[in-house]
């Protein structure tokens, strides 16, 4: 049990992905091996030769500052199948994360003994893989290590793969430290391969490959200054792909013109534009948009019969795909919640009440115009992810509105949560006439002072979604028979009747922008907003708005901020 | 014979099917390794075992209070009376000083027992620490391979009520932000204790010299991470610096360990089958799953049962003298659907055929909705009743499993579990803890015994007279709010 096969699979993603990965895997020669002879690399600030002068910082603008940074479980996996090729997948075995915002956000990723246990092994096993792997170890081992203390070819790969494990050059201090462990090993009997794969291991299981971390030349100093041209390549890498930088960011870094704005929007599209991006769209909008909850969701399957593996799949790729189509085609965020397009296959179709593609399947784009299915609040991955196993919770999805659209999160619930006198679970399965539904329900519920503060707030919202039930089908009247009346109402007094005209209110409402901006802000740094991010995330909105409003021009706003490509650090 | 002896041929936990209510295996081994003498009544052990959301309080009041046959069991502590000797139930002890008189703390406050701090905020991991199993391991740990073990049974998202989720997940920290996470996968756990385990019986001297190569190069390869992360500390700023502390820190225990590798003795006569259900969080839900959320193939009992197992093991091989244990995240919304429902009346309850339920909010629910539905609802009670059971199979465990010092005393004998919940019960309040003392800590604690406490006993108390008391830590002078030890609970 607990296979890999079990584990869900983005096929779409996986598919347009392909064949740009197999490029990459190719293009593996290295660049770097001359890295460390052009001073203290990653531990410098300033750009490196080429550069067209030091970048400048905007004034009043604080950068603020990114605590070092642990790999999560997925940036790992990614970063250790681009640097040796490996298929498998060694974070499958660790801990889980802890996410806070997102999962990578940097105060989060803690570090216990029993998860560096893991890294520990799963370095030495990916070592043993190589070895047993010509694909992989050609990677690395560009010549053959002879077993004698100082060898020549094992001071080169420990400089230019050394290179890659930490994502920049290595210092003469750094290759030596790298190469007492190679010493060690043929003082030990190793062959020169053996030692080389134990120096190799050393370097995968250390701090600086681990951790991203980006050094500020006076740590006590607020000043903020630039970051290396190799930090800002991990800072994009990690932002698009999940993962390491790839050689042309490395030479980008090299020669330093990665620092330039002009630059850094064609790396921009262009990593965009490359099929690791489809690690972007499953982390940021797997989290954001809660797609992913839909992994361990699961339903009461006495009420929704019809919820399978299968189904609960093509919602997970829907949601993907929906998000993907506002990237590649640079659709704008007004569509958000009008696009009337959907991707199907032919069970979701069938669950959807479309007629089915006949694509088996596979994920499809169909439009449907004649349905009452439109814009995000017709997606059944967010339809299905805010309700309850069995019936829709409109007071979950009023919350879900309100944090995660609009930035605008309820109070948490009193700590003393009365009990509510209530009948039978008002499931959405047949139920006899006069049951109560829902709605009255919660109405119920609003009837109790100490309830009533958030769920005035919260229930309208979600009342207007009610036509959608638990797994996102369309329906006219309850399990009971009592037509649904789809009136809802917005904190502020604003009523509306049903998905649609609540999704032209959200997408009316200046702070779904300002939210949206905030959200991927907080992705790209991998840090919590804090206060004095006010002036940076002021600025990223006109910016934005002058850009055109879609996600990917937020993408290159964000990239080009001081505080994607500056930092301080902090008072002692 | 086969170095690695600690693998048996008898299959006892083959699948997640079968149930596990058989002792820890036997011996299957001719020539078992024997135990390093140690001087009796040195080695003391810890467990704090967590079940999450109190109890439905109705059920749980022991009847009578004092020693022996002054008091009996309640319908909540019935699984218990097979192991009556071994216990000692605390009757009003709480944490309404700590939240300021407010008796009704949120669920995010609810991993507070072990720190006896209140403060957590919204955004950050920052609960209070260090924890009080993590100041035994800071005290006693060094003396074991694992300083301390924080391990548990959850396997879904937290329900953070979008507080930071380590709020609801992790019971161990050893700092106000550094939370341990726990180990849920069974079979990782094992993995990382047969590790350190000798093999039992000869081996061969070329075996002997590849152990000893795996052993130099795992060596080599941590000195070279401590080297390098020592060379990066000066050029970090403060809280970066922190960061890279718990890195250091937690190299240095893979370090220790690495170095200890393969010496430990396993204790006696027992031998260890690695398990065969593993569990670990984000596994993908079965849509059909009986219990929702569920991976596939996962059964809650069997992993409870496991982690029993493995804290038994752990012990009886001296790998760890400190275990937390939660056998459910705080607020927790599990369904536990494997369970039917029991109808409690006077001192017992009967299973019947029937889902979980309560009387007005009916079935299908989790358990944070078992909960609010009130203190006598039996769908709450049933669930409670399952974890005292797993406490009671624990207890039973160690009760059964020999000191291997020779001295005839059980571990059991030389352990203090701590079994608790942070909150009473369906009202969330911090008073009227369920609590029960396993263990007489080497005869430090009572057993047997119902401490119904006139007054309200600060928890942090009962933490302290733990670390001075039981583990004679009379350095540890406060341990959260404490104010004095309870000399009530010593024999």
């Amino acid at each position: 049990m607990m296979s890999e096969s079990v584990k869900r699979r983005w096929s779409a993603g996986a598919r347009w992905g392909a064949s740009l990965l197999a490029l990459a895997s190719v293009a593996c020669s290295l660049s770097g091996s001359n890295g460390a002879s052009q001073g203290s690399g990653g531990l410098t600030s300033g750009p490196g030769p080429g550069a067209g002068g030091p970048p400048v910082i905007e004034m009043g603008v604080d950068p603020g500052r990114v605590e070092i940074h642990r790999l999560n479980n997925t940036e790992y996996n990614n970063t250790v199948r681009d640097l040796l090729g490996t298929q498998s997948k060694p974070a499958a075995k660790f801990l889980a994360e802890e996410g806070l915002s997102f999962d990578n956000t940097a105060t989060a990723l803690g570090m216990t003994s029993s998860q560096y246990d893991a890294y520990f092994g799963a370095a030495r096993d990916l070592m043993t893989e190589a070895a047993a792997t010509p694909a992989e170890l050609t990677r690395f081992m560009t010549c053959m290590p002879a077993a004698k203390a100082g060898d020549t070819c094992a001071h080169q790969i420990v400089e230019s793969f050394g290179f890659k494990i930490y994502r920049r050059p290595l210092e003469v201090g750094e290759i030596e430290r790298a190469m007492k462990v190679f010493d060690g090993d043929v003082t030990r009997g190793g062959s020169g391969s053996d030692a080389m794969l134990l120096t190799a291991r050393a370097m995968l299981s250390a701090a600086n490959f681990l951790y991203r971390i980006e050094y500020d030349q006076n740590p006590t100093s607020t000043t903020p200054h630039s970051l290396s041209a190799y930090e800002l390549a991990s800072r994009l890498s990690y932002l698009h792909w999940s993962s390491m930088p790839d050689d042309a960011l490395f030479e980008l870094a090299k020669n330093g013109t990665l620092l330039t704005p002009a630059t850094l929007e064609a790396q921009a599209d262009r990593m965009l534009a490359d099929g690791r991006s489809a690690a972007f769209v499953e982390s940021f909008a797997g989290q954001w948009l809660a797609i992913r909850k839909l992994i361990t969701h699961s339903v009461t399957p006495q009420v929704f019969t019809t919820y399978t593996t299968e189904l609960s799949d093509a919602m997970l790729q829907e949601g993907y795909l929906w998000f993907q189509e506002f990237l590649s085609q640079n659709r704008p965020l007004s569509d958000w919640f009008t696009a009337d397009f959907n991707y199907v296959n032919d069970t979701l179709a069938q669950h959807y009440g479309m007629t089915p593609p006949g694509s088996g399947a596979q994920m499809t784009r169909v439009v449907v115009t004649t349905d009452q299915r439109k814009g995000f609040f017709g997606l059944a991955s967010f339809l299905t992810q805010t309700s309850f196993p069995s019936r829709t919770s409109p007071t979950l999805r009023g919350a879900w509105v309100l944090s995660e659209l609009l930035c605008s999160p309820p109070p948490p619930p009193p700590n003393n949560v009365p009990k509510l006198d209530q009948s039978a679970t008002p499931a959405e399965m047949n139920q006899p006439a006069g049951t109560e539904n829902v709605k009255q329900r919660l109405e119920r519920h609003r009837a109790d002072p100490i309830c009533a503060g958030c769920h005035r707030i919260l229930d309208p919202i979600g009342l207007g979604l009610e036509r959608f039930d638990g797994i996102g089908r369309y329906r006219e009247a309850y399990g009971n028979g009592d037509a649904i009346d789809p009136a809802g109402m917005l904190p502020d007094g604003t009523a509306f009747a049903g998905a649609d005209q609540l999704g032209q209110l959200i997408g009316q409402d200046p702070r779904f922008p300002a939210c949206v901006t905030t959200k991927l802000f907080t992705y790209a740094l991998g840090r919590d907003v804090e206060a004095f991010d006010a002036a940076s995330l002021q600025k990223l909105q006109t910016s934005w708005a002058a850009r055109g409003p879609t996600i990917r021009n937020l993408m290159k706003e964000v990239v080009l901020s001081n505080a994607f490509r500056f930092r301080r650090g902090e008072a002692q | 014979m086969n170095p690695k002896t600690w693998l048996t041929r008898r299959n006892v936990l083959r699948g997640a099917g079968v149930g596990l209510a058989l002792p820890w295996l036997e011996s299957l081994c001719p020539a078992p390794v024997q135990a390093q003498a140690q001087p009796a009544g040195k080695t003391k052990r810890y467990v704090f075992m967590y079940f999450s959301n109190g109890v439905a309080r109705a059920f749980w009041p022991p009847t009578g209070a004092g020693a022996g046959s002054a008091w009996q069991v309640s319908a909540l502590l019935e699984p218990l009376k097979p192991y009556k000797q071994f216990i000692q139930v605390l009757s009003n002890v709480g944490q309404t000083a700590l939240f300021n008189g407010n008796p009704n703390p949120s669920h995010s406050q609810l991993c507070a027992p072990t720190t006896s701090c209140t403060v957590n905020d919204v955004a950050k991991p920052i609960l209070g620490g260090p924890s009080i199993d993590q100041v035994l391991a800071q005290n006693i740990g060094s003396a074991t391979p694992f300083k301390s073990l924080s391990i548990g049974c959850s396997t879904m998202p937290s329900y953070p009520d979008g507080r930071h989720p380590a709020i609801s997940r992790s019971i161990s920290w050893a700092a106000s932000d550094q939370p341990l996470y726990k180990e849920v996968n069974p079979q990782t756990l094992f993995d990382n204790l047969v590790k350190q385990l000798a093999p039992a019986g000869a081996t061969d001297p070329a075996t002997e010299a590849a152990t000893k190569l795996r052993k130099d190069r795992d060596i080599s390869v941590l000195e070279y991470v401590l080297d390098e992360a020592n060379s990066i500390g000066p050029k970090l700023s403060a809280s970066d610096k922190r960061r890279l502390d718990q890195f250091l820190t937690s190299v240095q225990e893979i370090e220790t360990r690495a170095k200890a590798q393969g010496t430990a003795m396993t204790g006696g006569t027992k031998m260890y089958t690695r398990p065969a259900m593993s569990a670990s969080y984000n596994e993908r839900a079965d849509p059909k799953s009986v219990s929702l959320n569920d991976p596939t193939g996962y059964n809650r009992n069997t992993h409870a049962e496991l982690m029993n197992d493995l804290i038994s093991m752990a012990f009886e091989t001296d790998l760890t003298r400190v275990v937390s244990h939660m056998l459910d995240d705080a607020r927790s919304d599990y369904h536990y659907h494997f369970l039917k429902q029991r109808n409690f009346q006077g001192a017992t309850s009967v299973e019947i055929d029937a889902p979980l339920s309560t009387p007005l909010q009916g079935d299908l629910l989790g358990l944070h909705a078992l909960q609010h539905d009130g203190d006598n609802n039996n769908g709450f009670a049933t669930v409670n009743h399952w974890f005292v059971q797993k406490f009671g199979s624990l207890l039973d465990r160690l009760s059964k499993a020999m000191e291997p010092d020779g001295s005839g005393k059980t571990v059991l004998d030389n352990t203090i579990v701590v079994f608790m919940s942070g909150m009473q019960g369906s009202n969330h309040q911090a008073n009227l803890l369920p609590i029960v003392l396993g263990g007489g800590g080497g005869g430090v604690f009572k057993t047997d015994y119902h401490n119904n406490f006139p007054q309200e006993v600060k928890l942090a108390d009962v933490h302290l007279t733990v670390l001075q008391s039981g583990f004679g830590l009379t350095n540890v002078t406060k341990h959260g709010n404490s104010s004095g030890i309870v000399p009530g609970l010593l024999v």
